[in-house]
């Protein structure tokens, strides 16, 4: 706010020196001269401090008129700005504003933390799924690649003949029709022979040398 | 969708894919495991070292061919099929040749006894049962083929008694031929394959 030089010189004698007081007027007596000249030097002292000049020295009570009598102006609207101090005051606001704001950096800054977050967020169900799936596949490779196990677990080439489960054809032979019927005797053979087999594998198994 | 997560779908996609390749690899991996080992035991228990299950299931037979040897002897011809038959109800290890050599045995003794019986038609069922169950060729399949020339032979007998059905007879008789023919070729075959590898 721009101050204007004051209008009113500096009172070298107090307004309210004791006695220059005059007596109290009765309401409908006439201003003494004394008393306009008082009122107008009272007057330029007012319009001084509503200018922006700061008030000369004054007496106590002067000073107290001098507030209260600003306080009542201001309190009926009258203080209006003319249109440099407003433009003034606009420009201050807004600079306060403007500093007070948030820097570009900082926003930038702070976007980009948020950025990086929801980045991180929607990364995360991924990384889920795919460390999942690293562990599925790893499994299902172990599956694969696992030893399969013997397919025939019986069959063993170093096992002899004779202890194996077999066609009974060599031993039998060819059957002559006289002895077609005669089930009994082959039966008999064939146990026989399987018997001696079957003993010499579980002696074998056992360790027992024959 | 922005080109960063397109691209993350799609190497999403590309590890599901591979997952899925990878079970339906393994499952038939395991598939093709499982049938050969089936394929294997199937072709034989033969191989297998001999067991107590295989033992036990011989004794079993030569005990119920000895009971009907009794019976047979005793003129029970009835309680002797009754125990012949007793063999076929046998538990055998799977597979195992003995198994299929014993029962096709035990089939032969079985329609002798039903002949014996004049059950004809009888018999011939059991062998054709057996013919039918056979996945190899061996003496005892030739064996029934025995039996069942036999059969034949006796059907055409009872033919050639009616004058009417000499026809039948006939046919019968070509067909006894034929059954003794397939036996004749089968142990044949086994005795050529049997000297080949002695030799």
């Amino acid at each position: 706010m721009t101050q204007r030089p004051p209008t009113s010189a500096p009172s070298t004698a107090p307004l309210d020196g004791d006695g220059e007081h005059d007596a109290v007027p009765a309401p409908d007596d006439a201003a003494s001269s004394s008393e306009r000249m008082r009122a107008a030097q009272f007057a330029e002292l007012l319009d001084d401090d509503v200018n922006g000049s700061p008030p000369p020295a004054l007496a106590v009570a002067t000073r107290n008129q001098l507030e209260t009598a600003v306080a009542m102006r201001a309190s009926v609207g009258r203080v209006t700005l003319d249109d440099a101090a407003a433009a003034a005051m606009v420009a201050s606001v807004l600079q306060d504003a403007s500093v007070r704001a948030q820097p570009a950096a900082a926003v930038d800054e702070l976007a980009a933390h948020r950025s990086k977050a929801r980045q991180r967020g929607s990364r995360t169900p991924w990384l889920v799924a795919g460390g999942s799936m690293v562990v599925a596949a790893a499994a299902v490779l172990m599956l694969v690649l696992r030893p399969t196990p013997p397919t025939a677990p019986a069959a063993k080439t170093n096992v002899p003949l004779a202890w194996q489960s077999r066609p009974a054809d060599p031993l039998i032979g060819a059957i002559d029709r006289a002895q077609a019927g005669n089930a009994a005797a082959r039966i008999d053979a064939i146990y026989a022979d399987r018997l001696d087999g079957y003993r010499n594998a579980r002696y074998a198994q056992a360790g027992v040398v024959q | 969708m922005t080109g960063l997560q397109l691209r993350r779908t799609r190497r999403s996609g590309a590890w599901l894919l591979c997952v899925v390749f990878a079970l339906v690899g393994a499952c038939t991996r395991e598939q093709a495991a499982q049938t050969d080992s089936n394929h294997s035991s199937g072709s034989a228990a033969q191989g297998a070292v001999i067991g107590d299950d295989l033992m036990l299931a011989l004794a079993q037979a030569k005990n119920y061919h000895h009971k009907a040897n009794v019976y047979i002897a005793d003129g029970n011809t009835a309680e002797a099929i009754a125990s012949v038959r007793q063999i076929l109800a046998l538990r055998f290890p799977a597979n195992a040749p003995e198994a299929d050599d014993v029962r096709h045995d035990a089939r032969a003794l079985l329609a002798k006894l039903l002949a014996s019986q004049g059950k004809l038609e009888d018999a011939m069922a059991v062998i054709a049962e057996g013919l039918a169950s056979a996945t190899r060729e061996s003496f005892f399949v030739a064996n029934m083929y025995t039996v069942k020339g036999e059969l034949h032979q006796a059907r055409a007998e009872l033919l050639s008694k009616d004058a009417a059905r000499k026809t039948d007879a006939d046919a019968e008789r070509r067909a006894a031929i034929m059954a003794f023919d397939r036996s004749i070729e089968i142990n044949t075959r086994l005795q050529q394959q049997l000297e080949s590898q002695h030799r």
